[in-house]
């Protein structure tokens, strides 16, 4: 990390004064501070002070302490002695330790290179459909609003190797087909240690696929389409085009969404627990588990140190992620200490990347000459048809194109939701008996009718909605100041900040709610909806500040100027001139919110105990008792709360796209 | 690990703690039943007062009447009191590290719950977090009143001398037959002695199956959960293994029984001529796998809490030809290894008298009423086949007498050393309890049934024992 200004530093004039003869002037106490500080340091304060105050406050303050407490032997509540590097050592001892740790990383690549590839394919073809694209982005997206209780349980039921879903389906197919497709005994898709991982994998990409198709669709339209009409006019085949204006026009955005990814991936947590518990036989037993088997276990020091351990991994996707949110790259980055060791730590996965990107292009050379003679052949044999069947020939081509991976990636995504639909509709006794399994016989109401008269599904609504549109006023408010102040005014510590905020990404969310809980109670916050107002924002924040900071860069210097120049201060300039260009991102962040808000279990489980102030994820958990799951609540449940956030996406789609690609992706 | 009260504990003598509840009961008029006017003769004080809210956290139990009835009766008794009362509640699926995150960071903060019912808190982990008030005095005027508390509570909640929470009741808990499929292939479930020993199940499951028609023997799991967990330690014991020495301190887990354990568990599943007998996928059951197996009518034997068992006569189910499953079901004690002893155990629920809480004095006013027969016999009534009474008096209550396997569970419930309940021979420790919070056992199962061999697996996994003992500053060798 740096410590440098963000941007270079512009002179400053020099201030008269009593000069003795022959010696330059010694420079007046507010040059040097402008000179240390940086011009703007008073409004770059100001402007950052809210966020700087979360940071430190809720970030800051639990990670320092979590790393003092990796130094120490300390047993539940319980500091019993300073060991130095101690748990350090047992952990890198601990077979457990590598096993956890070579599953997350397993885990995470994998998942990230499919949800790439589903999320970019998904993004080309929704991009050049002309008719219902927003109903399809829509439903396309659904999966990244369902809490995560309800994914858990949806996909449990969906794995389960004797009543499940999918087994069911398998078996309906391989009678239907004669065995050609499916399976006539199912498969133990969580039974098997072989299978368990990847089946894991299938859950994360199924709700993870939705954030990378809407940022590449905001990277698409961000590429201008004068490039590809000169393309076109070089003889640049689609495929080529797709190489060589495409994939470089989305850069940027492929960067930042790989590394958002990347990171958030590395710490899952509750989906896997949820499902498999890190079982069978510790085959999904990600990093993150392990961390909370020893908190469960008490030994917090450990606990600490294992995520410690794991933090510097994390660190070097921050530190990137950092650079790319700062946008241009300053001479002082390159020199710094912290961008040459990066240098060093990323230089083996460079020089695999480039490897692999050596062998891509010798392999492309010659699968383009293939395709090159298959398609004059294919030519020569619409030609026979005329001109007009070689149009309509390329119309259905292209069609199809479009419609498949769409079709394809709808029906991956809703195939869930019609269990969950099913499920919602059918009575205890065709979910005891496992009969009716794929529609239901009678339909029913009853679970819907439960929710609503005899469980407290309406208070748990309402706070939610509270919950979300407060954290949500406040993710604005703070990150559109934050993030203004670290891209265009000029202070000490603006680029350290801007990387600094990511520090939320270095430890996993259990590790930080002990602490949170301590300074709400602080403040008389705890059992409150101001508990989750307040902690919500700190998970936002980084994302936040990317795009807002995309967006700000995107908007002419010369219209602020304008505005000081007219007699506004820096906070009027921002007020009057910026801000209002900045709406359509500000759309964005507020859809993130308030998914953020509808999702998040952890924090609202251990802030919240009264009844009356418990939010829809806790509430859903609430419905599980012991070892009895009611299927039918819970799915009920998962659909009156998914019917708003999804028609509110379907109706925002279009400003999320937007807001998106006018700037933030471009880099 | 020394367990002071705390600061906050004032210490508590059964005499005060008497004449504390007692009082109240005469002063609140609410409480006519012997046992409170035995508690007013022993002292008379005014009614607690409360400081601020007093906040009670009540259990979510899967039987909803269950759970309505136990918060109407603290609404009751908190209105009649005129008390201002925060009503909260809390279920077991939500449980894990998270909940003793929560309790640890309320006390932390000095804003602890003043009481707590539930069943899903491990007193181990409450012991040495130091989260509850010495419950002592509260359960010896329980057991003055109703004799004495459940075996399992007092090797699991008395530690050192003193009761972590109350006993308020347990939880039948034990191994469920299908008779009409045994009684099918000439076994009475009831008498047969096929079923006292592991080998004679594992004969009858073989016996049962019919997998052609998705009706499977063996309905136990050994993967990473609860049942699971249960079900690894168990053979282990009855083959003579057992985790730790007397002591406490020394782990014992590798030696010739455990892997004789091993080497017949891992028999069950892996052995090509039992697939038959094993249900698709059952190593990915989590503790709601046989719940939802047995309550489709397509297992003939499993492990379980009495949920299983209760949510059938809550439910009504019926089975494919109109059978109510009730009506078929079956209990027996846990069969038996070449070792010869039990450690079949029960769980159950308690008051937990938060510690650093500011209403103590109220909290035991209520963990008495409703210990009181008027609300403690319809309580037995609501929630049949799954509340039986935690103390040996109130055995012998018409609706337990009733109760048509509760005279199988008794023997369980009352039973004495050596069903001592734990999967070692020492007194318990918080290493023993990471053990289990770590999955160790069923993680080493896991290993055994993805190719590992038997003696490799238990190797590891005692090192991996050894490394958690010595982390908590045990010896473990």
């Amino acid at each position: 990390m740096t410590t440098t200004l963000a941007r270079p530093r512009t002179p400053v004039a020099p201030v008269a004064g009593p000069v003795a003869p022959g010696a330059p002037a010694p420079p007046s106490f507010r040059r040097r501070v402008i000179h240390v500080l940086g011009p703007d340091w008073a409004a770059g304060l100001a402007f950052a002070a809210p966020m700087l105050a979360l940071m430190v406050g809720l970030i800051g303050w639990p990670f320092a302490q979590a790393l003092w407490m990796s130094l120490h032997q300390v047993i539940g509540p319980r500091w019993v002695q300073f060991i130095g590097l101690e748990n350090y050592a047992a952990q890198l001892r601990d077979p457990q330790f590598r096993r956890a740790l070579l599953t997350t990383v397993q885990f995470t690549a994998e998942s990230v290179a499919i949800k790439f590839v589903i999320g970019l394919v998904a993004a080309l073809a929704l991009h050049n459909v002309r008719r219902y694209r927003a109903l399809l982005t829509a439903l396309i997206l659904a999966p990244y609003i369902v809490p995560e209780v309800v994914t858990a349980a949806t996909w449990r039921f969906l794995y389960n190797p004797q009543f499940g879903g999918l087994n069911a389906t398998l078996q309906v197919l391989h009678a239907w087909t004669n065995g050609l497709i499916g399976s006539a005994g199912g498969i133990g898709w969580t039974s098997n240690p072989a299978w368990a991982i990847h089946a894991m994998v299938a859950v994360n990409v199924w709700k993870g696929v939705p954030f990378f198709t809407l940022l590449a669709l905001a990277g698409l339209k961000s590429i201008e389409k004068e490039l590809y009409e000169a393309a076109a006019i070089d003889g640049a085949t689609a495929w080529q085009r797709f190489l060589h204006v495409t994939l470089p026009g989305m850069k940027y955005v492929i960067i930042v969404e790989t590394l958002f990814s990347l990171i958030s991936t590395f710490n899952t947590f509750g989906m896997i627990y949820l499902i498999t518990a890190g079982g069978p036989g510790g085959s999904t037993k990600v990093y993150a588990i392990r961390v909370y088997e020893q908190i469960g276990s008490m030994l917090f020091g450990r606990a600490v140190a294992l995520a410690m351990l794991i933090a510097p991994l994390l660190a070097v996707l921050v530190v990137i992620l950092g650079r790319f949110m700062r946008g241009s790259q300053s001479e002082d980055d390159r020199e710094s200490a912290a961008y040459v060791g990066l240098l060093w730590l990323v230089w083996p996965v460079k020089v695999v990347l480039r490897f692999a990107l050596d062998v891509f292009w010798l392999v492309n050379r010659y699968a383009e000459a293939v395709g090159e003679a298959a398609s004059r052949a294919l030519g020569r044999l619409l030609l026979r048809g005329g001109a007009r069947g070689t149009r309509r020939a390329g119309k259905v081509a292209m069609g199809l194109l479009v419609a498949l991976p769409i079709a394809v990636i709808t029906f991956i995504e809703l195939y869930p939701f019609y269990w969950i639909l099913v499920t919602a509709f059918k009575t205890n006794q065709q979910l005891a008996t496992y009969t009716n399994v794929f529609w239901p016989a009678p339909w029913s109401t009853e679970h819907f009718v439960f929710l609503f008269t005899k469980s407290q599904f309406p208070t748990w609504l309402r706070n939610t909605v509270i919950v979300a549109l407060s954290a949500t006023a406040i993710s604005l408010s703070v990150s559109s100041l934050g993030a203004y102040a670290l891209v265009r005014l000029r202070w000490f510590g603006a680029s350290f900040i801007s990387t600094a905020i990511l520090l939320t990404y270095l430890m996993p969310g259990i590790m930080l709610v002990v602490p949170l809980f301590q300074i709400f109670a602080l403040f008389r916050l705890t059992n409150t909806l101001g508990s989750l107002i307040l902690a919500y924002p700190i998970g936002l924040m980084p994302f936040a500040c990317w795009l807002l900071m995309g967006y700000y860069r995107s908007i002419p210097e010369e219209l602020e100027e304008s505005a000081l120049i007219d007699g506004c201060n820096k906070f009027l300039a921002f007020r009057h001139i910026v801000f209002p260009l900045v709406l359509p991102a500000l759309v964005v962040v507020a859809l993130f919110s308030i998914t953020g808000a509808w999702n998040e279990f952890l924090m609202a489980f251990v802030f919240i105990q009264s009844n009356e102030a418990t939010t829809l994820p806790v509430g859903l958990g609430k419905l599980i008792i012991g070892d009895v799951f009611p299927w039918g609540p819970i799915m009920a449940a998962s659909i009156t709360m998914s019917v708003p956030v999804v028609a509110f996406y379907g109706f925002s789609q279009r400003f999320l796209v937007e807001g998106l690609t006018a700037g933030s992706v471009k880099g | 690990m020394a367990h002071a009260a705390g600061q906050h504990s004032p210490p508590v003598t059964r005499r005060s703690l008497f004449a504390r509840a007692g009082g109240a009961a005469i002063a609140g008029g609410l409480l006519a039943g012997p046992l409170t006017a035995g508690l007013a003769q022993a002292g008379v004080s005014a009614q607690a007062k409360i400081s601020g809210k007093f906040q009670v956290v009540t259990p979510l139990d899967f039987h909803p009447d269950h759970n309505k009835y136990i918060q109407d009766t603290v609404k009751a008794f908190v209105a009649a009191r005129g008390w201002d009362t925060d009503i909260s509640d809390i279920n077991a699926y939500q449980g894990g590290t998270d909940i003793y995150q929560r309790l640890q960071a309320q006390k932390a903060a000095g804003t602890p719950v003043d009481i707590l019912l539930t069943h899903s808190l491990d007193a181990r982990l409450e012991f040495m977090y130091d989260l509850t008030r010495d419950a002592t005095p509260v359960v010896e005027a329980f057991q003055s009143r109703f004799g004495r508390p459940y075996s399992t509570s007092t090797v699991a909640t008395l530690i050192k001398n003193k009761w972590v929470n109350a006993p308020w009741y347990t939880r039948g808990e034990g191994y469920w037959l299908r008779k009409d499929k045994f009684a099918e292939v000439g076994l009475d479930t009831a008498s047969d002695p096929i079923f006292g020993t592991w080998d004679g199940m594992l004969q009858a499951a073989r016996l049962v199956s019919r997998p052609d028609q998705k009706f499977y023997g063996w309905g136990l799991t050994v993967n990473q959960c609860g049942d699971g967990d249960y079900i690894v330690q168990d053979v282990m014991w009855q083959w003579g293994g057992a985790l730790a020495d007397p002591t406490g301190e020394i782990v014992t887990l590798y030696s010739p029984e455990t892997i004789d354990a091993m080497s017949w568990l891992s028999d069950v599943y892996l052995n090509p001529a039992n697939a038959p007998i094993l249900p698709p996928g059952v190593n990915s059951w989590n503790d709601t796998g046989n719940n939802e197996a047995w309550l489709a009518g397509s297992i003939a034997f499993t492990f379980n809490a009495a949920t299983l068992w209760a949510k059938s006569i809550l439910d009504d189910t019926r089975l494919g030809d109109g059978t109510r499953l009730d009506d078929v079901t079956d209990a027996v004690m846990a069969p038996l290894g070449p070792y010869g002893a039990r450690q079949q155990r029960v769980s159950g629920s308690g008051f937990h008298f938060m510690n650093g809480s500011k209403n103590f004095d109220a909290a035991v006013e209520l963990a008495t009423h409703f210990m009181s027969p008027e609300i403690y016999d319809p309580m037995l009534k609501i929630s049949y086949g799954y509340v039986l009474p935690a103390y040996a008096a109130q055995w012998d209550n018409p609706f337990v007498v009733e109760n048509k396997l509760a005279s199988k569970f008794k023997d369980v419930v009352f039973a004495t050393p050596p069903f001592i309940g734990l999967p070692h021979r020492g007194p318990p420790t918080d290493a023993a309890a990471a053990v289990g919070q770590q999955t160790v056992l069923t993680g080493m199962m896991g290993e055994i049934l993805a190719g590992k061999p038997v003696i490799a697996a238990v190797r590891d996994a005692h090192l991996r024992c050894v490394d958690i003992y010595q982390a908590f500053g045990l010896k473990g060798r």
